[in-house]
């Protein structure tokens, strides 16, 4: 072995790596390999004295303390939201849910639906630390909301929501402030939490406590009937990308909604409904998976749980809305006749 | 932390920041910068605390690996600026200040590795991790780094003798 094919061993061997026998009994008879490790040995000293003269500081700066005690959150406008620009004409019976992953490692699992209709149309399954905004639409205004679950206690829930009033129009949840004064609320399964919206109106909370990550979303059926679609943690795909994971929420639907999801390529709205609907094509669903092609590229569309009911093989609708400013996963349900037309 | 404690991150903060802004210090050759980056580093962990696995990395592997890439995202804003370099104010001798230029004449990949193999002292799979470069790589960047080094800051001497 030559010093060339042995040299950037001994950096290895310096690291305290294992090295083949042949370079290490070249390096430790070679003169010149060890002078390498003896330069490499001062350079470590070297740089550990440059560390050393760097000064610590070990409490928490003022400016940093300001930021984490600003809007815990104040990432959300970042995040998710959806149903902007469309949210005037969404029923009030109907709600879109954001989604975004859990920030906690709380043992213990709120699964819940929100929504401005009493009936779990979307939920969602969160630990405490959750933080979120919500954004709902109604017939003839729109509901943001900020909810947080403070703490999962054994028989209830500690929440921290406040929800107003927004003009029919366009809503996003950037617009939706965050230093809004909260109120808490004490949950308790198997109740439903009536949560006032500032300017009239109410929100609707159902909910069950897990001790384990629930692996079907609360209020949605298992077996769906014919005249029902379930979207239960449902993944959409493209080739070799994921445009959404809605690891942890669903929804379901009926004759005359569409569920909707949101992505994160930019791609923007998927709508799917039982019925044709404008701009939808026929797309196969078998059990759990949905495959279509719109505009030549094929997706396909994995669920938890059966799609939909009846025989198999069925057909149901699939629409790509790119126009939708939906960013982010999201998951939800809307009417068909309120879907906004793609531009 | 996962619960947003502000104890909890006083002292995580205690413990690691230093090390965390040395290694930006360091990255970044610009004191403000290190300072600017760390915060987004503690801020990170603070807003998305499950995203740190303790069966993957151990903390401090973490926060610098957070780090490594928001210096990265740095490097890659501010390549068009000359770097001013900004030595450790209390250098205490010519011998090495002159390592301290040798090292900084290192692309920030190889002297990012030698540093946090040197005065962190990960091992390759650690690097592998942080880095997220194969193991092979990690050798063959640190055995790159230490050659360089060692040639400039021999040539260095050369000059100054």
């Amino acid at each position: 072995m030559t010093c060339e094919e042995a040299s950037p061993l001994v950096s290895a061997l310096y690291d305290g790596e294992e090295i083949d026998s042949d370079a290490l009994q070249h390096i430790s008879n070679c003169p010149d390999c060890r002078k390498r490790m003896s330069a490499y040995e001062l350079m470590g000293c070297e740089m550990r004295l440059l560390a050393s003269c760097q000064t610590a500081r070990t409490s928490v700066p003022e400016q940093l303390k300001a930021r984490l005690a600003g809007p815990r959150f104040s990432v959300l406008p970042k995040l998710r939201w959806l149903i902007a620009g469309t949210v005037g004409a969404v029923l009030a019976t109907v709600a879109v849910v954001p989604i975004v992953r859990a920030q906690s490692e709380q043992p213990k699992w709120f699964q819940f639906s929100f929504g401005t209709a009493p009936q779990p149309l979307a939920s969602d399954a969160r630990r405490a630390g959750f933080d979120e905004i919500y954004v709902f639409g109604g017939s003839s205004y729109a509901v943001g909301a900020h909810l947080a679950i403070v703490s999962i206690e054994d028989n209830s829930v500690k929440l921290s929501v406040h929800a107003k009033q927004y003009p029919q129009g366009s809503l996003n949840s950037s617009q939706v402030k965050l230093d809004l004064d909260r109120h808490d609320f004490t949950y308790v399964p198997g109740e439903t939490l009536q949560i006032p919206v500032d300017g009239g109106g109410t929100l609707f909370l159902n909910g069950e406590i897990k001790d384990h990550q629930p692996k079907f979303a609360f209020g949605n059926p298992v077996e769906p009937e014919p005249n029902q679609l379930v979207l239960t943690c449902p993944i959409l795909i493209q080739g070799d990308s994921v445009l959404a994971n809605m690891d942890g929420g669903s929804t379901h639907i009926h004759a005359g909604e569409a569920a909707t999801i949101g992505t994160a390529q930019g791609q923007g709205a998927f709508d799917f409904a039982l019925e044709p609907f404008p701009g939808a094509v026929a797309a196969r669903a078998e059990w759990g998976r949905l495959k279509f092609s719109i505009d030549g590229i094929e997706y396909e569309l994995a669920g938890a749980s059966p799609l939909t009911g009846g025989e198999q093989p069925r057909t149901i609708w699939v629409r790509r809305d790119a126009s939708d400013p939906i960013k982010g996963w999201s998951i939800g349900a809307r009417s068909i006749s309120d879907l906004p037309s793609p531009k | 932390m996962s619960q947003h404690d502000p104890a909890a991150f006083e002292q995580l903060y205690g413990e690691h920041a230093s090390q965390v802004r040395n290694f930006l210090r360091f990255c970044t050759r610009d004191h403000a910068a290190a300072d600017d980056l760390m915060q987004e580093t503690f801020l990170q962990i603070w807003r998305r605390p499950d995203a740190f696995d303790p069966q993957r990395s151990g903390i401090r592997a973490y926060l610098l690996g957070i780090a490594r890439k928001k210096a990265a995202d740095w490097w890659r804003r501010n390549k068009t600026e000359a770097a001013q370099p900004t030595r450790a104010a209390t250098i205490r001798s010519e011998f090495q200040l002159e390592f301290a230029d040798a090292l900084e004449t290192l692309a920030p990949d190889l002297r990012i590795a030698l540093w946090l193999r040197e005065i962190e002292g990960y091992s390759y799979a650690e690097l592998a991790d942080i880095l997220e470069i194969p193991l092979g790589t990690v050798r063959s960047r640190l055995f790159a780094a230490r050659e360089q080094l060692r040639l400039i800051w021999n040539s260095q001497k050369e000059k100054t003798k």
